[in-house]
């Protein structure tokens, strides 16, 4: 897996956080007492393990109309718990739910250097494919993708939030004393044949840090959506079109006064 | 307005300055206001079709009589996905029918059209339509784009009092 | 009766285990056999505005989607055999109503039906796609919907 040529680049992106993974058709009849045997898989790398509520199933269709104010709570979801299995300097960890996994990689303490999207993806690939073997084997039931996702994480540090327009091209600030904004809107990605092929969230947040003493403001873009085929390598070209798109997107949205800061090169 | 990021995001040790929202729910200021429209309401297809799709997830095992089991929630909530897409304030809320293999058949019988959306999991969708008047018979096998069922269900709010006199 | 199908699954002992069937169509079941299948008074049943009606939904004549999985049904004359009414036994813990076809009506659809054992049923057989099994056409699902006639009568409830 090499990096495409022609994406833009910065040798010091904001870049903060990254979300990679899947959803799939849940493991039947999964329950706690599995739990085990699949950190068991991962567990030499990720030594440490933290207990999330889970996540919902979520989905990217298209046609009709959401915006009627229409949506239906129901539940609850089946009992199962979201694991965290965690690398010990805390720079990695992976997620995983009976239809989830996931890897997150953060910047910590800017020890571990940003290991590009290549390395984040080929570490995925691995972990998906030992836990489908692990339910192939332990089951006879071959794992279905049904969605995959990215995310890019950026924290860009400011002074004054009214100085958001300096960094983002799509916030030009009125004069007024900015307390907080919230901006978050999506796109329709389209396929090479003008068809729906997922959707391309854009988030932007006003932010403190945690003793309040930092202002900063958190970029965050997701492409998500169901890949072609319910394989590891579908998923895998599906994620790999979400990171040009995402990447394609940050620098579009991003001014050249921020380019120059985060050393841009192609 | 479903939210990209935060629920996945594992290491933000940046607090949000905007208060606290349900990523399920969150909704754009202002996109709380709705015009009211004759018909059926958002509310009206809220209330029943949640409960139902309670009920759905619920069922006991043998409901059916043989080994029939409750629909599979992540099924429920995709069907669920594909209502918030085609609710149609001129039109009242579909039936829902469980399959015994934890599936869901969305139906509406109105207007002179027979329309069935059998949804066998995410993303895995039959659906057909019968048009009495016409004799026509459609059928579809859909993924993630769901337009064409979109059309169906306005044609169920159409007047189709021309084509009924001509049938 | 004699239960001589070479593909019929194995009873062990008190016939209370048995072995799943692979899809196959009983040479047993006689053409005029009454094939049962189960209707929930409730979870079965929609309105239908064109016909003012409440009938049964046609996801009830439609297979499970598990590979091998067909439409479940009761064989009655493996209930008569047995020695227990029929009538009583499909309404039995659970009352649902019923509908039954004659497997020549079955079968001239281009489907399989056979048995299929399993635990708490005795007689429990499944109506079978063919070529694939757990998929049966819009014509076939159309044609049982209409070809239904009634066991155990639902009240107020159409049957197509």
């Amino acid at each position: 897996m090499t990096r495409p040529k022609h994406l833009p680049e910065f040798n010091e992106p904001p870049l903060d956080e990254v979300v990679l993974g899947v959803q799939f058709d849940p493991i039947p009849s999964y329950t706690a007492v599995d739990a085990r045997a699949i950190w068991d898989l991962y567990r030499s790398e990720f030594p440490e393990i933290e207990e999330q509520p889970p996540l919902s199933p979520s989905f990217e269709t298209f046609g009709g109309s959401p915006q009627h104010g229409i949506q239906f709570r129901f539940g609850p979801m089946p009992p199962a718990t979201r694991l965290w299995f965690k690398t010990s300097d805390g720079s990695h960890l992976i997620q995983f739910q009976p239809d989830r996994l996931l890897t997150n990689w953060r910047k910590h303490l800017g020890l571990v250097p940003y290991p590009r999207y290549e390395q984040i993806a080929s570490k995925f690939a691995e972990s998906f494919a030992m836990l489908a073997a692990h339910v192939e084997s332990a089951r006879g039931y071959a794992l279905a993708i049904n969605q995959a996702e990215l995310t890019y994480i950026n924290v860009i540090p400011v002074d004054d939030f009214r100085d958001s327009a300096a960094w983002l091209r799509a916030w030009s600030a009125p004069p007024v004393d900015i307390e907080v904004f919230n901006l978050a809107f999506h796109e329709v990605a389209l396929d090479e044949m003008g068809r729906p092929a997922g959707r391309l969230y854009h988030e932007v947040q006003t932010v403190l840090s945690v003793d309040g003493r930092t202002k900063a403001l958190r970029f965050a873009l997701t492409y998500r959506g169901k890949p072609q085929e319910a394989s590891l390598d579908s998923a895998l070209n599906f994620l790999a079109q979400g990171r040009e798109t995402i990447v394609r997107r940050f620098a579009d949205m991003t001014t050249d006064q921020a380019h120059e800061r985060w050393k841009r090169n192609s | 307005m479903r939210s990209g990021s935060v629920q996945n995001s594992a290491f933000q040790q940046y607090a949000s300055t905007v208060g606290a929202t349900d990523s399920n729910v969150v909704a754009l200021p202002g996109s709380g206001a709705r015009a009211v429209l004759p018909g059926h309401s958002a509310a009206e297809w809220g209330d029943a079709l949640t409960s139902r799709l309670n009920e759905l997830t619920s069922l006991p095992k043998g409901w059916d009589g043989y080994a029939g089991r409750p629909v599979l929630f992540t099924t429920a909530r995709f069907a669920a996905e594909l209502l918030e897409r085609l609710y149609d304030a001129a039109v009242a809320p579909p039936s829902l029918v469980p399959g015994s293999d934890g599936t869901l058949q969305i139906e509406w019988h109105a207007n002179q059209y027979d329309i069935e959306i059998d949804v066998l999991g995410p993303y895995k969708v039959q659906a057909s339509r019968f048009d009495h008047l016409a004799g026509v018979d459609e059928d579809l096998d859909l993924e993630a784009d769901v337009t064409p069922l979109a059309q169906w269900i306005s044609d169920l709010a159409a007047d189709r009092s021309a084509l009924a006199v001509v049938a | 009766m004699d239960f001589r199908s070479s593909r019929r699954p194995i009873r062990i002992g008190c016939g209370c285990l048995t072995l799943s069937a692979a899809p196959y169509d009983e040479a047993l079941i006689n053409a005029d056999d009454l094939i049962i299948r189960r209707i929930d008074p409730v979870q079965h049943i929609i309105l239908d505005q064109n016909r003012n009606c409440r009938r049964i939904s046609s996801k009830a004549y439609k297979p499970s989607s598990g590979p091998d999985a067909g439409m479940s049904v009761d064989i009655e004359a493996l209930i008569v055999a047995a020695g227990v009414v029929p009538q009583a036994f499909v309404t039995t813990p659970k009352f649902t109503g019923s509908v039954s076809f004659a497997a020549s009506a079955i079968r001239a659809l281009g489907l399989w039906v056979g048995y299929e054992p399993i635990p708490g049923n005795p007689h429990h057989g499944e109506v079978w796609g063919n070529p694939q099994a757990n998929k049966f056409t819009s014509a076939q699902n159309r044609a049982l919907t209409a070809g239904a006639q009634w066991y155990v009568q639902i009240p107020n409830v159409e049957l197509a």
